[in-house]
């Protein structure tokens, strides 16, 4: 460093004057403050070093460098002294547990590494049914920071034994103590509950947020238990049993087994209903009907069926209507067809539980003499609990996993009654709406901390095991009540017992069985059953005189409204007990693909009628609208999201959002954050309140006959004001490019089902259009088209036939929109989560995404009679195609990095960045990625996200990514890379896991056997639609699936040669 | 980065000496030799492969993917015997295979072992 000139900049620098010095130290002047905002990051910590200092630092570490090279940086860590035996750092470990919170329930197994839960999948050796976004997204809930660390009292911290002599006190002298639950179906839980119960003589009343008494009441107190694999028909009269209704997990697999085309008979499956549902777009025939029309609809399937006569639909619904009646009778002899419905009107229920009778549906696609445990919610008894509370009767009120204060349709009525109980305990997890206005918090242990038990019904029992010791000063709840009821014992030690007693086996010794139960997740002994008539609950009976008549009239007696609102339940939200996941927020609905918001969804036509056209294409510069929605005397304001499928003059909105309106402490991410990352402020500016996300409308539940009714009348008010709405798709429609989507009908398959792959008329293997006339019409056009193997630009990999060559198949037939992969993808791989704003700008990071496309009323450029019929020119006709239909088809289409063999990111990348592994694995390198984005731009699948942030540290995500938080930062995946600002980054096809797997066949002295390696997507799919493994593997499923009739390439004809196979879907509709 | 000991010591048979230096004169595990220890008992011992390289850089591990060889054919390990299988089994293949025996050994960079995602996940 011998320099010694010296070079100044103006004479200001020479004489150092004292405006320059000041010049010096402001160098990013106030217009530049938002550059400063970019790229300062205090909060990366206090070693972090500005750009400006690097340079300063540069003369130091230039020399310090020479000397520090010779010996390459060692970073200590500290071993474990005495490591616990099951612990192998670097090493998952992997527990079988259940999960349960009120609304979902699925057999899951746990990973954990290091000891810390950082991942949920299905237990597919012993659970039943696969596992949805909701619970494999539930793991990061405990980590949250939000979550109660211990008892509190009043305002402030206590210990347990001074919140319990407290409590002890004040039960021991109050009358009338009620315990408000969800739904109990652990059997031991039940047994403590009653214990409790026995000796402060209290009642036990079961609550569900989103309700099913209905249901329950039409089948005598028994909800029934479904069987959507044995039905030939299924005619779902509004109910969303993939994606919500139910147990929608289970529904899934049960559905899409017999959705294959393959197999010896696939179902067929009508809908009729208000909102564009997930189970909906999967149906083959759907009819647009009001909220009123679901019990008209039910009854006259009942009175045809019946031979009465039933009244008439407008046409579409009634060509629908026959259709599915006919195929219902048809199918009658086999006893194989099923009719469900959302509904949670009685009188409906009623309906349909005859309809199946009748179809001799019960005991085959139906069991409603023993049926399942859940949701025995009884929502005349809340309602009698909520007037006896506010008339000052009730002494105690113990609150259980509820949260009435929030989702309840009279919740001010909840609240003000809360007041008036003397002795109010919470043992909610959080000080939530609920809790926070209890006198008492004893908060509960998170899922994966707790022991349990669970019967989903009769004759099956499933264990819960924690994966980690409890982070804070949280107690079982079970624990509390035992506590209360002046029993010492521990809730395991009482959990054991309670099978050690129970346990009949003379021969075998109990621990075996307990062990081998806690191993594999399910009790294998003399199942354990809830008594749901134990303690002093009644059940819930049947109401008498509730005949099929009466039904009949109630349901033709619905009344109609000049707008009706459909009140449904998210993929990603539930009923609202998820809205701190940061996951599920920015999961985009699978029908919408909205992030971050609930709104209002209105048919685009009525827009246009509305006066409100110019909000259907919505984007980054063109907003929503918003409206005043009022129903019950009570209105919310929330943005018009155009929805295609959606009846005329009806609007749906998702309920479990607008939680934490108070400002309670449910999550970071449950609320709304700015464009710099703090909280938008809904309060003043001395008193700052958080803003919840979107507005919850449990307020708009109707009540029939005593139940829940998730729909109801509306008057719709426009307003002036625009909405910025975070969507990560804009473009509704292929476009007529039918080598994204390919579909056929089962009849047209039968016939093709035999011919080779790419010879079928419905998988046709693409052309590119060339100069000559080779359809020989004597024009040269788009219509001259040479096959796409006869273009190469590259040489051949040797990857194609030599190692391993990973490839996947995906099913888009079988593939339903749940999104549990996308969950799934997300947490496995440390992706971040961006928020709404940067969602609004596209800058979503989701390395799988699931592209939604509706059909078009012109297929393809090529359907001249349409274009014809429509008087429409080539323009127009292109511009025509972006229109969905009124009432369309859909497409599911999960999206991923192809893994293209001739990859057209891979030629553009300047520094080899990404690169073509000798495994056909388009592989990214983060380390060597400078940021141009060219691979992005040169991507046909738009499937590349790149890092425009350092999303782990500045100060725009704190609240939202979990890896800036203290706790929240544990779940992420050791074995993969948290990307920094300014590389690129895309689906790996979990190399991590590959990796892995290769060494366990290398270990075992095997080939790798297939299936033995699965990605997270193929892994989490509970639909089986993704199929993953080694395209060299000559007898692989992958192999077989991707050389088959159904198989294609998306975008096939621009010759990148994808990895990534699609399946054609295959319609049971006519034509 | 992704390392894992048993795809070197079990899988591959790598002596402990290879990385960790003279183990058996001196306790010295969980450190890592320096290259002038490394290079000393590679002249001593023919199954110690000679690494110039710093230690615990990228390129050390380079180096030494470029120079060990993997024992593909005549092996025991059934994986091994699968990729071998499917190297003799195609025309791509056998021409791959006639590249990597040109200088009559098959490293592991030429079954792919310089490739990032291989440790960079």
């Amino acid at each position: 460093m011998g320099v010694t000139k010296k070079y100044w900049t103006g004479l200001d620098e020479l004489h150092g004057t004292e405006g320059y010095k000041e010049s010096v130290q402001n160098e990013f002047t106030a217009e530049t403050q938002a550059a400063t905002e970019f790229l300062a990051e205090e909060s990366l910590d206090e070693t972090s070093t500005p750009r400006r200092d690097f340079l300063k630092f540069m003369g130091f570490s230039v020399t310090a460098a020479t000397l520090a090279a010779c010996e390459a940086p060692v970073i200590k860590s500290i071993p474990y002294i005495n490591r616990p035996a099951e612990i192998v750092p670097g090493i998952a470990n992997y527990y079988a547990s259940t999960y349960y919170d009120g609304n979902d329930y699925g057999n899951i197994l746990v990973k954990t590494r290091e000891g810390r839960p950082i991942f949920i999948k299905p237990n597919k050796d012993f659970g039943e049914g696969g596992l949805n976004a909701r619970i494999n997204s539930s793991v990061i809930s405990l980590y949250d920071e939000e979550r109660l660390r211990g008892p509190q009292m009043g305002d402030g911290a206590k210990t347990w034994s001074q919140v319990d002599t407290a409590i002890a006190g004040e039960l021991a002298s109050a009358s009338n103590i009620k315990i408000l639950s969800s739904t109990i179906i652990s059997p031991t839980a039940k047994k403590a509950v009653s214990e409790f119960a026995a000796k402060h003589n209290a009642e036990l009343i079961q609550y569900d947020a989103v309700s099913y008494s209905g249901l329950k009441k039409a089948n005598n107190g028994v909800i029934p238990k479904y069987d959507f694999s044995k039905a030939r028909t299924i005619v779902s009269i509004a109910a969303d049993f993939i994606g919500t209704w139910l147990t929608p997990n289970v529904f899934q697999t049960q559905y899409t087994k017999r959705r294959q085309p393959e197999g010896s008979w696939m179902s067929q499956h009508y809908q009729f209903e208000t909102n564009m549902s997930l189970t909906g777009s999967n149906a083959d025939y759907r009819a647009l009907i009001k909220p009123s029309e679901e019990g008209k609809i039910a009854a006259a399937i009942y009175e045809t069926l019946t031979g009465g006569t039933a009244d008439k639909f407008e046409k579409t619904i009634q060509d629908n209507l026959d259709k599915a009646v006919a195929k219902l009778r048809a199918n009658k002899d086999k006893g194989a067809s099923l009719v469900v419905t959302g509904s949670n009107d009685s009188n409906v229920q009623k309906i349909v539980a005859e309809i199946n009778k009748v179809l001799g549906n019960e005991g085959v696609t139906v069991d409603s003499s023993k049926g399942i445990h859940f949701f025995q919610g009884d929502d005349t008894k809340v309602n009698e609990l909520v007037k006896e509370m506010n008339s000052g009767k009730v002494g105690a009120l113990i609150v259980m996993g509820v949260n009435p204060a929030y989702s309840l349709a009279n919740a001010e009525e909840f609240v003000s009654g809360l007041a008036k109980v003397k002795t109010s305990i919470s043992l909610n997890k959080y000080a939530d709406e609920t809790g926070s206005k209890c006198k008492y918090m004893c908060p509960d242990n998170h899922f994966l901390e707790s022991w349990n038990d669970f019967s989903p019904y009769e004759g099956r029992t499933d264990i819960s095991q924690p994966a980690i010791n409890k982070l804070w000063s949280t107690r079982p709840a079970q624990e509390s009540l035992l506590k209360w009821a002046g029993n010492d014992m521990s809730w395991y030690n009482y959990l054991r017992t309670n099978y050690n007693s129970s346990y009949s086996e003379a021969t075998k010794h109990f621990d075996d069985s307990w062990n081998k139960a806690v191993m594999t997740g399910v009790w294998a002994g003399a199942s354990m059953e809830v008594n749901n008539s134990s303690g002093t609950e009644s059940t819930s009976k049947a109401v008498s005189g509730n005949n099929i008549s009466a039904a009949l009239a109630a349901a033709k007696a619905a009344k109609a409204g000049d707008w009706e609102i459909k009140l449904y339940e998210k993929i990603g939200m539930g009923a609202g007990d998820h809205a701190n996941n940061p996951f599920l927020q920015e999961l985009p609905d699978p029908m919408t693909k909205v992030t971050w918001d609930n709104y209002i969804t209105m048919a685009p036509s009525d827009m246009r009628e509305l006066g409100i056209g110019d909000h259907i294409y919505l984007g980054q510069r063109t907003f929503a609208i918003k409206a005043n929605v009022t129903v019950n005397g009570k209105t919310v304001n929330l943005p018009i999201m155009p929805q295609p499928g959606q009846a005329s003059k009806t609007i749906g909105v998702a309920v479990g959002y607008g939680r934490g309106a108070g400002d309670e402490l449910i999550g970071r991410a449950a609320y709304q954050t700015g464009e710099y990352g703090d909280y938008l402020n809904a309060g003043s500016e001395e008193n700052a309140v958080r803003t919840p996300i979107g507005a919850n409308v449990f307020g708009f539940v109707s009540s029939v006959d005593g139940d829940s009714v998730y729909s109801n009348i509306a008057t719709l008010e426009l307003t002036e004001e625009e909405y910025k709405i975070a969507s990560t798709q804009m473009h509704s429609t292929v476009m007529g490019r039918d080598s994204i989507v390919k579909e056929t009908v089962l009849a047209q398959f039968e016939k093709e089902k035999n011919k080779p792959k790419g010879m079928s008329t419905y998988n046709v293997m693409p052309g590119l259009v060339v100069h000559e006339d080779t359809n020989n019409d004597g024009v040269l056009d788009g219509r001259d088209k040479s096959h796409v193997r006869n273009f190469d630009l590259w040489e051949a990999h040797s990857v194609e036939q030599v190692g391993h060559r990973w490839g996947m198949s995906i099913d888009l037939g079988s593939c339903n929109g749940c999104s549990a992969c996308v969950t799934a993808c997300h947490i496995e791989n440390n992706v971040p989560v961006v928020g709404k704003d940067e969602v609004h700008r596209h800058r979503d990071m989701h390395w799988m995404r699931i592209d939604r496309y509706y059909s078009s009323e012109i297929k393809s450029i090529n359907d001249t009679e349409t274009i014809e019929e429509k008087g429409l020119g080539v323009i127009g006709a292109y511009a025509d195609m972006e229109n969905p239909e009124d009432n369309p088809q859909t497409v599911h289409m999960p999206m991923m990095c192809q893994h293209c063999n001739h990859a057209p990111c891979e030629t553009v990348c300047p520094v080899a960045a990404t690169t073509h592994s000798n495994e056909g694995l388009n592989q990214m390198t983060y380390n060597r990625c400078i940021g141009t984005r060219y691979c992005a731009n040169n991507c046909p699948y738009k499937v590349r996200r790149f890092n425009w942030f350092n999303y782990q540290a500045y100060k725009k995500f704190k609240h939202i990514n979990v890896s800036q938080q203290e706790y929240g930062r544990m779940v992420l995946n050791p074995d993969v890379t948290v990307r920094s600002r300014g590389v690129m980054e895309k689906c790996s096809l979990c190399v991590q896991r590959i990796q892995s797997g290769k060494l366990e066949a290398k270990k075992a002295s095997t080939p790798v056997p297939d299936g033995s390696i699965q990605t997270a997507c193929a892994e989490a799919c509970p639909a089986n639609a993704i199929t993953f493994g080694d395209l060299n593997d000559k007898k692989s499923v992958v192999t077989q699936l991707s050389s088959d009739n159904r198989a294609y390439g998306a975008l096939e004809e621009i010759g990148v040669q994808p990895n990534i196979y699609y399946q054609t879907i295959v319609r049971n509709t006519e034509a | 980065m992704y390392f894992n000991h048993s795809q070197h010591v079990n899988v591959a048979g790598l002596a402990c000496q290879q990385c960790h230096g003279p183990v058996d004169q001196e306790y010295m595990l969980g450190k890592v030799a320096t290259s002038e220890e490394i290079m000393k008992l590679a002249e001593e011992d023919v199954s110690i492969i000679s690494l110039e390289k710093d230690v615990l850089t990228m390129g050390w591990c380079i180096e030494c993917h470029n120079k060990a060889g993997i024992s593909v054919m005549n092996t025991e390990n059934g994986y091994y015997q699968e990729i071998h299988d499917r190297l003799i089994e195609t025309d791509l293949g056998k021409r791959d295979l006639k590249k990597y025996l040109e200088d009559n050994v098959i490293t592991v960079k030429e079954l792919g072992g310089w490739e990032c995602s291989k440790c960079h996940y």
